[in-house]
């Protein structure tokens, strides 16, 4: 019977053509070639020194081989956030339970200046389903990223697994590079006309290049391939009121087409910030593109408290003053 | 196109972007509390910016530096399972003072690629009520 009999593929998967690829000695060349591109981004770094506008030069400020003694050189914030809602937002990796609680931990380093720094994020989530309180899912993430110009680059692996039962693990590696555009910055006028207001977006894509159980559908099926990304934050009020948006979506690399997208993720939220915490209230949801499936979605409200220390802080490499002021 | 073919044009691209954005160090300008603070006394400035983070004296020259640190909560945004995180910034704004007056104020991005001023402005947001 003549039927609907899959035919093998032609070519072999994206990743392994390019491993193929750097196997090349074109290949080489280019991978040499961006990696050199990179170093030397990092060893010359463009930053500007500051202008003189007044007399004779100023005192030197500026450390070329990492921050000043006063800039933040580990920071990070507690999260917690009641999820108001939630008809389909699952508690585990296996798609079971709702989640009632999530609780996570960031923390941040600088390894070289804003060219390289370390971030990890341990997130918890509890059932609502099982009684809000114990925890039922644990999702870490480690990751490397820096700033080129209005480029940032990440270097993210993340690992979620069930607490409080056996269950799937998901885990997946993944390169990301996204473009900066910030209003008042990058458009003329915008300050004048909004001296209070800003608006930030980064887009970019991403290869999970390692992926053991990350799915490209909400309902837990597919393996994701690739990644397109965006954020926009709309600052109402000097960085007191901020609306904030964000867009992820995922390719399947079992699909016919490895690069059109097979989910959607959005987050549409709004936070308020007095020094050190923010509330904000915000909604995701996630569904499926390319067939219809089990779309995940809550409301939460959630609360951050940020901390910040410098090495001047923990008293590591600080100069003498070399006058006092009265 | 080729695997090799869509490398080397991501490899321009690439190098293309982030070499032209090197070369466009983030415009420092003049901004409202800024210019607020010139004529000011040392005093005022010590009462309302607070102490600074390095103070020098060199000759008749008084030169104070500030360094703001933008809150990690703008820098970092949660998404998802995990988070999304931007570009750590700051601002040293570095205040001359000459016969006990403010003569200037300037402001350093760090990165200078970035533009920071919401952060030294922040500094004296309450010398400038």
């Amino acid at each position: 019977m003549l039927g609907s009999q899959t035919q093998p593929s032609l070519s072999p998967p994206l990743g392994k053509r390019i491993t193929s690829c750097l196997m090349t000695p074109t290949g080489r060349r280019i991978f040499i070639s961006a990696i050199v591109l990179v170093w030397t981004h990092l060893i010359h770094p463009c930053d500007a020194p500051a202008l003189e506008k007044y007399g004779r030069p100023l005192p030197a400020l500026g450390n070329a081989n990492g921050r000043e003694a006063e800039e933040s050189i580990f920071a990070g914030y507690f999260l917690t956030s009641a999820f108001a809602t939630n008809p389909t937002f699952s508690a585990r990796p296996d798609n079971t339970g709702l989640v009632g609680l999530r609780h996570m931990l960031h923390l941040e380093t600088d390894l070289y200046r804003q060219y390289l720094t370390f971030y990890t994020d341990q997130n918890f989530f509890s059932d609502r389903t099982n009684g809000w309180i114990e925890l039922s899912e644990w999702d870490g993430t480690y990751a490397l990223t820096g700033v080129l110009g209005h480029l940032n680059w990440r270097l993210q692996y993340e690992r979620d697994v069930p607490i409080d039962r056996k269950g799937i693990t998901q885990e997946y590696a993944d390169g990301l590079v996204t473009a900066k555009f910030q209003a008042v910055q990058d458009l003329s006028g915008w300050g004048r006309h909004f001296p209070n207001q800003n608006l930030t977006v980064y887009a970019g894509a991403g290869w999970l290049f390692h992926n053991k159980n990350y799915f490209a559908r909400p309902d837990n099926t597919g393996r994701a391939l690739f990644r397109y990304v965006a954020h926009a934050d709309l600052d109402l009020y000097k960085n007191k009121l901020v609306l904030y948006g964000d867009v992820n979506l995922f390719t399947d690399r079992d699909a016919g087409n490895q690069a059109a997208p097979t989910e959607l993720d959005w987050i549409i939220g709004l936070a308020a910030r007095w020094r050190n915490m923010e509330l904000a209230v915000y909604h995701e949801q996630d569904q499926p593109l390319d067939r219809a499936g089990l779309v995940q979605k809550y409301l939460a409200v959630q609360l951050r408290v940020s901390f910040d220390f410098s090495k001047q802080d923990l008293g590591i490499g600080v100069a003498k003053p070399t006058a006092a002021v009265q | 196109m080729t695997v090799q073919d869509f490398l080397s044009l991501a490899l321009v691209l690439t190098g293309g972007i982030a070499l032209a954005s090197c070369n466009t160090p983030a415009h420092v300008g003049e901004y409202p509390n800024q210019q607020r603070m010139v004529g000011q006394s040392q005093s005022a400035i010590l009462a309302c910016a607070g102490t600074p983070k390095k103070a020098t004296i060199d000759g008749e020259r008084t030169v104070l530096h500030y360094y703001r640190e933008a809150p990690i909560l703008e820098e970092s945004r949660p998404v998802g399972k995990g988070s999304f995180a931007t570009v750590r910034h700051g601002c040293w704004a570095t205040v001359i003072l000459s016969d006990n007056r403010v003569v200037a104020v300037q402001y350093r991005f760090v990165p200078a690629t970035f533009d920071a001023s919401n952060d030294c402005e922040e500094i004296f947001e309450t010398c400038a009520r």
